[in-house]
């Protein structure tokens, strides 16, 4: 979708119309809904905070004022998000939950060797615990950015800050991460083992 | 340590995290590139960590991307829904939200009662500020004048004639004393000049209603605190 098809769908979407702005639903639900599933790694929680974020965005489309249309979504989600996760008070905690999603369960594995199955398991379980340990701002840039792959104006604008503080909070939410997996070291490639 | 705070200050990175990142990223400039590597020299065990953080990037970038589920289209009915489901209160909470522009308003009225409150207190404490009293004198002297001639009417009446008033008395005994017509003040007459006396007040500073403003201030800070955590509790946070 072209920007210019964007902005005429926004500007119809302004007027009341349904059919445009679920146009604008389709193109970017996936992004919206990956994000929001990484953040409260619910599956049933994701879809209704993303369910309620494209309501709320039908019905804020007037306070949308320009920029990268998808951030201006993304704000809208993350802050439905960080809302849940306010109200139930939780950041790394394990569950018995089974809607609850696993990096282990979505990262591909190009070989067809069972101890690298296992041992990518272990680590992507590892990487998920890892994550969870992070602030809600550093889990939130360190899953735009190297996992969902958005740019770094989009991650600055969706976020609301600039695009100097998302590399700060990139890099620090890195590091972090990087103690946190050399307590288990022995589960990384052999290849990037020091 | 000075320049890091400015750059976050005016949202910019310092160099060195650029080339990190890019470094980590594998999308490095020779600048870059460059940079990372004098920062190994310097730090041995920077190379690891770039190293472990690398590893951690390329598991990440392994991730499926996530499809959505089902449509997300939205209906009349759902937006009728949310905002049936929306009460007053929390429509006008909705205004304080913290992605609004009124957001701060609550932490401003405080910010502002609260100094207000702090200069008070400093210009009473340094003589800036007086309590405001002159109408309480007035009044208060002109209730003791008005008191104490209610008692000697009292007394009076209450006296029987026989006997003089302790005023009579004191003036009879002066001139039973030395022969002279001295009189002397009544004891009531004594005692409104007292209060009078009493109750004058220098005023060098500012005369103002201090403790009600005070009062009225710090009532307000609470309030507006009250107010915050009452949107916050509306809005579900």
């Amino acid at each position: 979708m072209t920007t210019i098809d964007e902005q005429r769908l926004i500007q119809l979407t302004r007027d009341g119309d349904y059919d445009a702005f679920n146009r604008l639903v389709i193109e970017h639900q996936s992004a919206v809904f990956a994000v929001v599933l990484r953040m409260v790694r619910n599956r049933a929680a994701a879809e209704d905070i993303t369910q309620d974020a494209f309501i709320s965005a039908f019905r804020k489309i007037s306070s949308y004022r320009g920029g990268i249309f998808r951030a201006w979504l993304f704000r809208i989600a993350k802050n439905a998000a960080l809302d849940y996760l306010r109200k139930i008070n939780r950041r790394a905690e394990t569950s018995i939950d089974e809607d609850i999603v696993y990096f282990s369960e979505t990262v591909k594995d190009d070989t067809q060797d069972p101890v690298a199955d296992a041992l990518n398991s272990e680590l992507a379980s590892l990487i998920e615990h890892c994550l969870g340990g992070l602030s809600d701002d550093h889990r939130l840039a360190m899953v735009m950015i190297d996992v969902e792959g958005h740019q770094y104006d989009e991650v600055a604008e969706s976020i609301g800050i600039s695009i100097g503080t998302v590399k700060s909070r990139l890099n620090r939410a890195r590091a972090r991460m990087r103690d946190c997996v050399q307590q288990d070291a022995e589960l990384l490639p052999a290849s990037l083992r020091l | 340590m000075f320049f890091e705070v400015l750059n976050r200050l005016f949202g910019r990175t310092d160099q060195s995290i650029d080339a990190v990142n890019a470094y980590v990223k594998g999308n490095a400039s020779v600048d870059e590139t460059q940079l990372v590597e004098k920062m190994m020299r310097e730090d041995s065990s920077l190379e690891k960590d770039l190293s472990t953080q690398t590893a951690l990037l390329s598991v990440l970038g392994r991730i499926d991307q996530v499809e959505a589920p089902r449509s997300f289209a939205i209906s009349p009915e759902m937006v009728a829904a949310a905002e049936r489901s929306e009460s007053r209160l929390s429509g006008f909470a909705e205004l304080f939200a913290p992605q609004r522009k009124l957001a701060l308003a609550p932490a401003v009225i405080t910010g502002i009662a609260a100094l207000s409150v702090a200069l008070l207190t400093l210009g009473d404490i340094t003589g800036v500020v007086d309590q405001s009293t002159s109408n309480q004198s007035t009044s208060i002297s002109t209730s003791a004048v008005s008191e104490s001639a209610v008692e000697v009417e009292a007394t009076e009446r209450l006296l029987p004639k026989s006997e003089e008033p302790a005023a009579s008395s004191a003036e009879t005994e002066l001139s039973d004393s030395d022969g002279s017509m001295a009189i002397e003040a009544s004891p009531d007459l004594a005692y409104s000049e007292g209060v009078l006396s009493g109750m004058a007040i220098t005023n060098d500073g500012i005369s103002l209603p201090l403790r009600q403003l005070q009062f009225a201030l710090a009532a307000l800070a609470l309030a507006a605190v009250g107010a915050w955590a009452g949107l916050r509790r509306a809005r579900g946070e």
